[in-house]
């Protein structure tokens, strides 16, 4: 008996710590350089990692089998530099060859680049599968809007 | 081979056919690969050209529009591309480096990309200049998959081609065949005809073409070549007999010819008067009794000649070398290995040129020998039948006188024309006797020869004796063709045995009264001594001082002397007086072996060795005692006389002869000069050696002995050699009578 309700708070201490990270996770989120949204990409959070394997088109499809879309800023948008260097950690024009080596190599499907976020914003709400990089602050309709664990 | 391959395949009907279309396929299957093969890398050119603009428009509007669609579309089409080795893109760094951005295949090696194998690769360049971007794309085909893909291209048709080719030749074939059957037909119908063959069924065309033309011509040279073939086989079978017939013919009159060779002695010979080699005919051996190598050529064959008809021969050799024209006939004898004698030979041989033109001496040689030797003996008995002393007369087989010699002429008195043509009976008259005349008549019936003496009379009444011997004479074939007699004159032969047999009745009644006065001497003085030799004895029993005296002693010894002599004489008169007890057939070993037996111990005594070489039995007729007497007494006589400074042997052996059987008996003794002493060899009381026990009778009793028996005794003797004693006794009995 003395063993069961020892066991039976070892869980809950561990159920604690983790819900408490998670928390932290989010906390950080909110000091990125970017936005995320997506649009029936079957999740409403993504890890750091997985949104840079993402960008840098290491997935193909989202867990409900929709295609994965990328849209990403142009170079004339204002927060094209910071996602280059944030997500790619290169310049606009190493991201651009970033994207060209993976197209003309076959292995990833090219993104779409917006000069403006309120185009890229509304080709991702008509794109299912859609995910977009958007700078902060700008107004994103909650239910595109994907949270980054940075934790 | 490939020649004739090549002319049996040209000269087929089809052939031209076969070799255009082919030529047409080949050259189509060259031609049609080729153009393919430019218009594909034209093409090539084009695309690729198109896809280096493409991906360089995709990579110009990813910068410079941020579009990626374009390069994806480009990629995929260059991708697509089988043939594509590599396609990359190269950009110019900060230091105007080439460095390649990106490749596809992604792993390719890179510094392949930068510095391609031209020699493997096709490559194309197309430069890309954009703002944020210097470079330009690469693509890169293998000739290799060039190649492959030329191949891919024109396989489909090459093999078309392939069975365009073969189908064409295999219709062209069966078209050539079906237009070919007929001149195939006519072409079979010839090679038979060629073969001989004239039996196929060759029926006439109806056809008006060169075909049935030549068709009908063949049916008509068949029907031809067999009527032809039908009298060349009956002209052969005609020629093959009669070749059969002549040679069998000429097989004949050869062997008839050589078999008449044989006979005759005949060998052919030819001489090439050029080079002096000769050949013979098969005969050669038989006739010249010579082997080939020793008369090959005429220089052997003059050396074999008499040096009498050398030098004869060879100038006539040289005679007709010098005028290459006459002969040569001449008797000659040759002088043969294995011959003592030379003998006779005949050449005959003349002038004529042989088959390959040269001049050769060509004839016969002829073994003489024999004819040549009748002919001396028969010149020799005609000299000897007309001058010997007999008469000879050769009659027909009539016994018609046919020839007489001189003597009968003389002896007869009649002329030679008178007796030519008559018989013999001429010279008989009444005191012939006619028993004899009847005895020769069936003698001559049945046995062809007579001996015999008949009483015949002269022209004149002179009355002769003749010893006839009467011989048939025969030819060669054995018939008789007449008789010949030689008749001896024995009438003085005839007077004088008249006399001899009454000379020999004196004799036997003188010998008989010798015998018994012999017999009376020997009996009577037999006795005479025997009383005066015991007067003797009585008077030294007497009177004992006698044995003192010389003259009784001498006295003594002459009665013993006498005595002794008398014994003697007795003996050899009794010789004569037993020859007719215990005659008859004995065995001379036997005898000879009893004689060694007795003698044994005496030999062995003197060491003399005796051989006795007589172990087969020798039956003769003979008195056992004398036969034994006589071999005893040259047993001792051999042993007695031995040499002393030899090792000393007597050896005995005999021979069976026709009418004696001879004993030897041969030493190694002293021997005897006969020389000195032949004459009185067997003389009575004879002695040739100093022995103390050699008394001179032995050689003497022996020869009696023998000679009684109707034997001899012959001697051979050297001195200090040896001798050698032969008996001879008779084998046949015979009468011992001394006067017959």
């Amino acid at each position: 008996m003395v063993f069961k309700i020892i066991s039976n708070i070892k869980w809950l201490a561990t159920f604690l710590v983790i819900n408490f990270s998670a928390y932290l996770g989010v906390v950080q989120a909110q000091s990125l350089p970017y936005q995320i949204a997506g649009n029936k990409i079957g999740v409403k959070e993504l890890t750091l990692a997985e949104v840079n394997d993402i960008m840098k088109g290491k997935r193909n499809f989202w867990a409900n089998q929709e295609e994965v879309s990328i849209g990403l800023p142009s170079s004339k948008a204002p927060h094209a530099e910071i996602t280059a260097s944030s997500i790619y950690r290169t310049t606009v024009t190493g991201m651009q060859k970033y994207w060209l080596s993976l197209v003309f190599q076959g292995r990833g499907k090219s993104p779409l680049f917006f000069s403006s976020s309120e185009d890229m914003l509304a080709w991702l709400e008509k794109t299912p599968g859609a995910i977009g990089v958007f700078p902060p602050g700008f107004a994103i309709p909650s239910e595109f809007i994907v949270r980054v664990k940075t934790r | 081979m490939a020649n004739k391959f090549i002319t049996s395949i040209v000269f087929r009907i089809w052939f031209p056919f076969a070799l255009f279309i082919g030529l047409f396929i080949v050259f189509s299957a060259w031609w049609y690969p080729n153009k393919q093969s430019s218009t594909f890398k034209q093409n090539s050119s084009s695309q690729w050209r198109i896809i280096a603009n493409n991906v360089a428009m995709g990579v110009e509007m990813s910068f410079k529009y941020e579009d990626f669609s374009m390069i994806q579309k480009s990629i995929e089409v260059a991708t697509n591309n089988a043939d594509l080795e590599f396609v990359a893109i190269i950009e110019y760094d900060e230091l105007g480096q080439s460095q390649v951005l990106v490749s596809n295949p992604p792993d390719y090696e890179k510094s392949t990309i930068l510095n391609p194998d031209t020699s493997n690769l096709s490559i194309l360049l197309y430069p890309i200049n954009v703002e944020g971007f210097q470079g330009y794309v690469v693509l890169a085909n293998s000739y290799e998959s060039i190649e492959e893909e030329l191949l891919k291209l024109n396989f489909p048709i090459i093999l078309f081609l392939l069975g365009l080719l073969i189908f064409g030749l295999a219709v062209f074939y069966l078209m050539a065949r079906d237009i070919a059957k007929p001149i195939r037909r006519v072409t079979k119908f010839a090679t038979e005809l060629q073969k001989r063959n004239y039996n196929l069924p060759i029926t006439l065309d109806v056809g008006r073409d060169e075909i049935s033309a030549l068709n009908n011509s063949l049916f008509n040279l068949q029907i031809s070549l067999k009527e032809a073939e039908v009298q060349s086989r009956e002209f052969n079978e005609k020629l093959e007999n009669q070749i059969e017939i002549r040679t069998q013919d000429l097989y004949a009159r050869t062997e008839e010819l050589l078999q008449a060779q044989r006979v005759a002695m005949i060998c052919s010979i030819e001489i090439d008067l050029q080079n002096g080699i000769m050949g013979y005919s098969d005969t050669f051996n038989e006739v010249l009794n010579l082997r080939l190598d020793h008369a090959s050529n005429i220089q052997d064959f003059v050396q074999l000649m008499d040096n009498e008809d050398k030098d004869a021969f060879v100038q006539k050799i040289s005679k007709i070398k010098e005028s290459q024209a006459g002969s040569i006939e001449m008797d000659f004898r040759l002088l043969l290995p294995g011959f003592e004698r030379s003998r006779w030979y005949m050449i005959q041989v003349n002038v004529q040129k042989s088959t390959i033109g040269r001049q050769i001496l060509k004839g016969i040689i002829q073994d003489i020998d024999t004819r040549k030797t009748n002919e001396e003996l028969l010149n020799r008995l005609s000299l000897v039948a007309k001058k010997t002393t007999n008469c000879v007369i050769i009659t027909d087989v009539n016994r018609k006188m046919v020839w007489v010699n001189d003597s009968l002429i003389r002896l007869s008195g009649y002329s030679r024309e008178e007796l030519i043509g008559k018989s013999p009976k001429i010279f008989q008259f009444e005191k012939t006797d006619q028993q004899t005349l009847n005895f020769i008549q069936k003698e001559l019936y049945t046995k062809h020869q007579v001996q015999a003496e008949v009483l015949n009379r002269g022209k004149f009444g002179n009355e002769y004796w003749l010893k006839l011997d009467i011989l048939a004479m025969r030819d060669n074939a054995g018939a008789i063709t007449g008789y010949m007699a030689v008749e001896i004159d024995i009438t003085d032969a005839k007077a004088k045995e008249a006399e001899v047999k009454h000379l020999l009745s004196i004799t036997q009644s003188q010998n008989n009264r010798l015998l018994d006065f012999a017999h009376i001497v020997s009996h009577n003085l037999r006795s005479h001594s025997s009383n005066f030799d015991m007067l003797i004895q009585l008077l030294a029993a007497k009177f004992d001082f006698l044995k003192q005296e010389t003259v009784f002693h001498l006295l003594n010894k002459a009665s013993d002397n006498l005595g002794e002599t008398i014994n003697h004489l007795r003996e050899i008169v009794s010789i004569n007086e037993n020859i007719e007890s215990g005659k008859g057939k004995i065995d001379l070993s036997d005898v000879l072996s009893k004689v060694i037996v007795n003698t044994c111990a005496l030999a062995s005594k003197e060491n003399v060795e005796v051989i006795n070489e007589l172990h087969e039995p020798l039956l003769v007729d003979a008195i056992p005692a004398y036969a034994d007497s006589i071999l005893l007494n040259l047993m001792t006589n051999a042993i007695k006389y031995k040499a002393v400074d030899r090792k000393a042997y007597i050896r005995i052996y005999g021979k069976k002869e026709d009418i004696f059987t001879s004993i030897y008996v041969e030493d190694n003794g002293l021997g005897i000069d006969l020389e000195l002493h032949r004459e009185k060899l067997f003389g009575m009381y004879k002695r040739f050696h100093h022995h103390k026990e050699a008394r001179g009778l032995g050689l003497f009793i022996t020869k009696n002995h023998i000679e009684v028996m109707g034997g001899m005794i012959e001697v051979k003797s050297e001195v200090n050699v040896g001798s050698t004693f032969i008996a001879r006794f008779r084998n046949e009995k015979i009468q011992y009578n001394l006067v017959d």
